[in-house]
């Protein structure tokens, strides 16, 4: 029961690291890209907003998301895909879901 | 100088019969130096017309000396005196140097002092500014034709913001007796003209007591709402010449116009609409002529319980007061009372610049209108400042807050006694989304709290906040995409300066400047959030700040680009399947970056940064505040995320 409990751990282990190799290599691209493409112009370079509204941390899951860049409703122009391939919107995802949590207020000049 | 030189008795006509006999001999001097010219040809070269002329002894005198008499311009200083003008701002010119010898040897150079300005647009900038601070407007002194061609925009913008200017331009009517070359070059038949379209009155007065007249005249339409920029063009030889003898100079008394009030069965009609709604919502924008209109809007939403959404071109409502909301109030309105809009249309429509044109309704249908303001009783048709037209149910054409004690009262009889507790529910809910609008304001602060290289908004509005909160202040400039006035208590009238009027870029320095001067008696911190690109279209104005120890903390929003045209361009790349990367060509300003507060040293102006940690912010802000307290302006250079 022992080694099953070691083998399921070892591959859970094996299973987190792969996704999570992936998600920090995805995000590093898509953080290229967020530059790249002119996504922080707006949405600033962590995705907390500007002119346009914020979007990270905790974006919009992936398929809401995508839909909205392909086909905006309100000012922000659509990135189709002869402008951004599939591919990389789901790197610019993964950079959006590796934005941390800001601070608490209260942890902060602002609480003060 | 009222009544001045009786004991002169020449009679006007014999005088300018004199002038015309006179200048007949002098043009007749020019035609024997071309008889000369015709003769047999020199053996040496042609000395050039000084030296001949002083060779020859041809020294032609005119109708008049400039040396002798009491000077016209000098009088022009008495009519400016007057009216108790404090400042004139100037850039120098030849066409206004009678009037400039005046100013500074007859008038001693105070009330008014002169401002010396690097460019016109910055002069205006600065006169504008410098009204949305203490409410007194500012006389501008510059030379006609090409100096005026610098102001041109900055005047637009405070005709587009309603505020007063004063402008007086020099120029040389008559081609006989003025100089030739470059001065005639910039001399013009109407030089008001170019400006016209956006000027509320403007005049070339032919006589000093002309000049008396329309001086008076001028300030009194400019101070009379609708508040505009009004331009006098003075005459060289009238400034520089002495004062006719005989003349009976006077200065007539000025009277402030009382501004117009609403009409009463219009004022009532507004007052029923608003006192039966289930949820009024008021609009203000350039209501607070005066630190009177505040307490004036509380009243009135306070006995209403509705929301205020203020667009903060004036200091109109407190952001403290739980009745202070966002434009998404707008929607749920069945009765909209817009105070002083020039852009109701706005207000009550969404524009959504996509590749679709979309305009669509923001209000619910069915939702009564009432317009007060001035924008109806005066409007020019070239320039389109006075936006789509907006049908509305009533329309008062009225100067708002002089109506506003009339609408309070109205409104007070019209109220319904059963609707009194609707009026208080309404209260309730205006309180809790106050709170719950607030605490969404500190934790959307903290969205990019960290980010470093650039510093995000929230940030940076947070980070001056703390050190400011503490003191006297008074806010010029950016909001930093709605930071500052979301997360600042903003709470006096003097406190926010507003916009720019006509959105004309390189607007914010000098007029923060000109604010600045305006808080300087009052011993108050201004903070001016300064966007980059608009400071560089004339640093000159840090200069002026230096030099008239004018104290103020610059922050640079240093985002390095014209970031609004970025947006735009990629935009249309983007609707065209063209994608964004070259978005930054025509719109960056980097390569090099520049160094703001290097640029500001150089004109006298302590210069800190650039600052990209945030971490270092609050240590630059405490030193600057420290030297702008010691009566030095001062820049902290912040490269930042985009607005």
């Amino acid at each position: 029961m022992q080694r099953i409990l070691k083998t399921a751990a070892a591959v859970t282990g094996f299973v987190v690291l792969v996704s999570s190799s992936a998600l920090a290599q995805d995000a590093e691209n898509g953080n290229q890209l967020f530059q790249a493409k002119g996504c922080w112009t707006c949405h600033g370079t962590m995705g907390q907003g500007g002119r346009g509204p914020k979007i990270a941390p905790g974006p919009l899951a992936f398929e809401a998301f995508a839909a909205y860049v392909r086909q905006p409703a309100l000012e922000m122009p659509p990135f189709r895909e002869p402008i951004l391939s599939d591919a990389e919107l789901q790197d610019i995802h993964a950079y959006l879901l590796s934005i941390p949590q800001p601070p608490d207020p209260a942890d902060t000049i602002v609480g003060q | 100088m009222t009544k001045e030189n009786k004991g002169a008795s020449v009679d006007r006509r014999k005088f300018l019969a004199g002038v015309a006999v006179a200048g007949a001999a002098a043009t007749a001097a020019p035609l024997k130096n071309t008889a000369r010219a015709a003769a047999p040809a020199p053996n040496a070269d042609r000395p050039v017309a000084s030296v001949q002329t002083a060779e020859n002894g041809l020294v032609q005198p005119g109708p008049y000396s400039y040396a002798a008499g009491k000077p016209g311009s000098d009088f022009m200083v008495d009519v400016i005196k007057s009216l108790d003008i404090d400042y004139v701002v100037t850039n120098p010119a030849s066409s206004c140097r009678g009037l400039h010898e005046s100013l500074i040897n007859y008038g001693n150079n105070t009330k008014p002092q002169m401002l010396t300005c690097m460019h016109e647009e910055s002069g205006a900038a600065m006169a504008h500014g410098y009204y949305k601070a203490s409410g007194k407007p500012m006389m501008c002194l510059f030379h006609g034709t090409v100096g005026l061609q610098h102001a041109t925009m900055a005047l637009y913008n405070a005709w587009c913001d309603r505020v007063p200017i004063v402008v007086v331009v020099g120029n040389h009517g008559d081609a006989a007796s003025r100089r030739p070359g470059v001065p005639t070059a910039h001399s013009a038949i109407d030089p008001i003209g170019l400006i016209r379209d956006f000027t509320k009155w403007d005049d070339q007065p032919w006589s000093l007591q002309h000049y008396a007249e329309s001086m008076i005249r001028a300030y009194k339409i400019a101070m009379t709402p609708p508040m505009e920029p009004v331009a006098l063009s003075l005459d060289g030889h009238i400034q520089e010449a002495p004062i006719p003898e005989g003349s009976e100079l006077f200065i007539p008394k000025y009277t402030p116009t009382a501004p117009p009030q609403g009409d009463t069965n219009a004022v009532r009609e507004a007052a029923r609409l608003l006192a039966n709604a289930e949820n009024p919502v008021i609009v203000a924008d350039r209501m607070a002529r005066t630190p009177e209109g505040m307490p004036l809007l509380i009243e009135l939403a306070e006995l209403l319980n509705a929301t205020v959404v203020n667009q903060y071109n004036r200091m109109n409502f407190p952001n403290t007061h739980y009745l202070s909301g966002g434009g998404g109030a707008i929607a749920r309105a069945d009765v909209v009372l817009g105070l002083e809009l020039t852009d109701f249309f706005g207000a009550v429509n969404r524009f959504v610049d996509s590749e679709h044109f979309q305009l669509s309704s923001r209000v619910r249908p069915g939702t009564k209108l009432i317009s007060i303001g001035v924008g109806d009783l005066y409007t020019r048709a070239n320039y389109q400042d006075f936006q789509r037209l907006q049908p509305v149910d009533v329309s008062i054409g009225a100067d708002a807050q002089a109506t506003l004690p009339a609408l309070i009262e109205a409104v007070r009889q019209e109220i319904p006694e059963a609707r009194r507790a609707t009026i208080a529910t309404r209260g309730d809910n205006a309180r809790r989304a106050f709170a719950q609008a607030r605490e969404n304001a500190l934790q959307e602060a903290m969205w990019g709290w960290n980010s470093t290289g650039k510093v995000s908004l929230g940030r940076l509005a947070s980070e001056i906040w703390d050190k400011v909160k503490g003191e006297n202040w008074a806010f010029c400039g950016d909001s930093l995409n709605g930071n500052v006035t979301r997360l600042w208590t903003f709470d006096k009238a003097y406190q926010h300066n507003g916009g720019s009027g006509g959105a004309g870029v390189g607007y914010n320095l000098p007029a923060a400047v000109g604010a600045a001067l305006g808080h300087r008696e009052h011993g108050r911190l201004v903070i001016n959030v300064q966007n980059d690109g608009d400071s560089m279209y004339a640093p000159g104005a840090y200069w002026t700040s230096a030099y008239h120890n004018i104290p103020m903390l610059t922050i640079m929003n240093n985002n390095r680009a014209y970031h609004r045209e970025v947006m735009h361009v990629q935009s249309v790349g983007n609707w065209r399947n063209r994608g964004v990367e070259n978005f930054m060509i025509g719109n960056e300003i980097t390569k090099p970056n520049i160094d703001y507060a290097t640029l500001a040293q150089s004109l006298g102006v302590n210069g800190i940064g650039p600052i990209t940690d945030p971490s270092e912010l609050g240590a630059a802000i405490t030193r600057g505040i420290a030297m702008v307290k010691a009566g030095e302006p001062a820049l902290i250079d912040v490269v930042t995320q985009p607005s």
